[in-house]
């Protein structure tokens, strides 16, 4: 039947598209990691000459070298999947075997980073964070670089009172009643030290900071009329959940479409929906996906650029779902009928909220200017600033400039060349647009043929990394100067 | 001294089952071709298998914990994964067999057992038992 056949080949479509993004990740995982211990070992042989610590860094180095060769003895295959060769499902179902076999491992490995001495967070993470948030000095919270199970947390006492950690200590749960937690430490994966493109969740986590002082989550559960019956537990279920679309919304409106992004790299690299997103701490991320791009286009601020890979995380997710058992799968459909049940009425109320708060907001305007930064990025330049006018605007000026032309009439077309520093959103959002359409490509030259250039996608990922590092520093002094105390 | 048993952490599991796939496919692709790398692979793919069984048939550390302390969800939730593992446990006899015959070059692998091969070995490690 055409429609059967049609949908199968949108499928095996959407199955390719994952299997790239898959792919991608796999890659990144391993020349960040290699990066991390690279500078480890300077530090171990710079600071212990004699030090068999070296050793440990030896062990975590030679494993990733066996997944690369892993990754080497398939490159042929890759290649020709990546050239899209009409790969037979047996070929297919091989290329995700070995890719998930580097993915899965290569994820643990990065936990053991949290046994060597920990990395401080890169200033620029700051930098990003004050100028989103419009904090001129000290930003009200800390960045720490941590493992993965605790990373993209709020906090530390989050992960211990989730449902995760109770199940390996059942005695936590006890020892945690009545806890209060405080502080603001937002926790950032240790292979995202360098990478901006991951800092845009902690725009998220940042929300959490705003909300705990507020207690706007807390407020708008209040206010919601409750069946008789309804425990303390489920409340505080119900308080969590419209948290997280808060600062959903908090992160998509400092920072638009691009603040989704890296969550949904993190669930896609996950091989199952077990023990992820959709439990007593947050919602299903598919539910959080969907209130966050009605949010977005309540602001009439257009995905494009986003699109593709919102619609391969939503094929991932039902291919997950489909392998899970049916008691496991039917936990997850009823936890998400549940999570639209309570926040997609709430939506409304949590976007006033946010709304009210006085963010910058990222507009259609902002995302223009990305996408003029993108180009930046793409011939290899920073993407800090930007200028006001066009080419046009300011030669028709200079043109108009006679030899008896006032000075201020002079300076006045002078100053169109001008440039503004770029905001932290635009150029993150930039180094996005730029990677989500440049790293197909990278993957092709990485896997020319017999034998895969590994390192060449970790050169293009150390150049994009300067790249945005560099353009949100220059920024960031570009604003400082141009302030009036600058 | 070499030692007979083999490391079993989780991130030498999924190298053995990453080479027994690439040795797999290599058959799938020309089931006439013979390599040290095949060899290798299929190896590999047999230590993984052997792994995984071994740690079926040790306790699970869930039911090792008191009762009082595994709630009603839990313990349906592992009751299930104890009826799958039967299933799981004779997919994976099932992959070894498969994988000691094409060692010994005894016959020609079928394409759709190469896919089950390519499947099992692809699951997650974790979900096989307490590695």
């Amino acid at each position: 039947m055409p429609d059967t056949h049609k949908h199968r080949r949108a499928s095996s479509d959407l199955e390719r598209r994952r299997l790239l993004y898959l792919l991608s990740e796999a890659l990144e995982k391993l020349s960040r990691l290699e990066r991390i211990l690279e500078r480890q070992r300077s530090f171990v042989e710079a600071e212990y000459r004699r030090s068999e610590y070296t050793n440990v860094i030896d062990t975590l180095v030679n494993a990733l070298a066996s997944f690369k060769g892993l990754l080497i003895q398939n490159s042929a295959r890759i290649g020709a999947f990546l050239r899209n060769e009409n790969p037979t499902e047996t070929q297919l179902k091989a290329v995700y075997g070995v890719i998930r076999k580097v993915v899965d491992p290569v994820l643990k490995i990065h936990e053991l980073l949290v046994l060597l001495p920990r990395e401080s967070a890169e200033p620029q993470v700051f930098f990003m964070l004050a100028d989103c948030f419009r904090k001129r000095g000290k930003l009200p919270a800390s960045v720490i670089l941590t493992n993965l199970l605790s990373s993209y947390e709020y906090r530390v006492e989050d992960i211990l009172q989730s449902e995760m950690s109770q199940q390996e200590l059942p005695d936590l749960k006890a020892a945690l009643r009545g806890f209060k937690p405080g502080g603001s430490v937002l926790g950032l994966a240790f292979a995202d030290r360098d990478n901006p493109l991951a800092w845009a969740i902690l725009a998220h986590e940042y929300g959490h900071s705003i909300d705990d002082t507020r207690k706007i989550a807390h407020g708008i559960v209040q206010r919601l009329r409750s069946p008789r019956g309804t425990t303390d537990n489920k409340r505080r279920m119900q308080v969590r959940w419209v948290a997280e679309v808060f600062c959903d919304f908090v992160a998509a409106r400092v920072l638009g479409p691009a603040s989704l992004i890296p969550i949904l790299f993190v669930e896609m690299a996950r091989s199952t929906l077990a023990g992820s997103s959709g439990g007593p701490t947050h919602p299903p991320t598919p539910v959080r996906l969907r209130l966050t791009r009605k949010y977005l286009a309540d602001l009439h601020l257009s995905t494009s650029g986003f699109e593709d890979l919102f619609e391969v995380y939503e094929f991932d997710y039902d291919q997950k779902l489909r392998a899970l058992s049916t008691a496991e799968k039917k936990n997850k459909e009823d936890v998400r009928t549940a999570a639209d049940g309570l926040l997609a009425p709430l939506a409304a109320k949590i976007a006033f909220e946010v709304n009210s708060l006085r963010l910058r907001r990222f507009g259609e305007d902002n995302a223009d200017r990305a996408r003029t930064l993108q180009e930046k990025l793409q011939a290899g330049l920073p993407a800090s600033c930007h200028r006001e006018s066009s080419n046009e605007e300011i030669l028709a000026k200079l043109a108009s400039l006679k030899d008896g032309s006032s000075t201020r009439a002079v300076y006045s077309a002078l100053e169109e060349l001008n440039e503004l520093p770029a905001m932290s959103s635009e150029i993150v959002t930039a180094g996005w647009l730029y990677k989500l359409s440049s790293f197909q490509d990278r993957l092709l030259r990485t896997f020319p043929g017999r034998t895969a250039k590994l390192g060449l996608y970790g050169e293009y990922l150390e150049r994009v990394d300067a790249l945005l590092l560099k353009s949100l520093e220059l920024a960031a002094v570009h604003k400082e100067i141009n302030s009036p105390t600058g | 001294m070499a030692t007979a048993a083999a490391p079993r952490s989780y991130v030498y599991l999924s190298l053995l089952a990453g080479r027994a796939i690439t040795a797999l496919a290599d058959l799938a692709e020309e089931p006439k071709v013979w390599n040290d790398q095949i060899r290798k692979g299929l190896e590999d793919g047999i230590a993984y298998c052997r792994a995984i069984g071994e740690a079926r048939t040790s306790t699970p550390l869930a039911n090792r914990r008191s009762g009082t302390q595994r709630s009603f969800k839990r313990l349906a939730i592992h009751d299930g994964k104890e009826l799958s593992a039967a299933c799981a446990a004779s997919k994976c006899k099932e992959v070894e067999r498969l994988l000691t015959q094409l060692l010994s070059r005894s016959r020609e692998p079928k394409t759709s057992e190469l896919v089950v091969a390519i499947e099992f070995l692809t699951r997650n490690a974790s979900d096989e038992g307490s590695l």
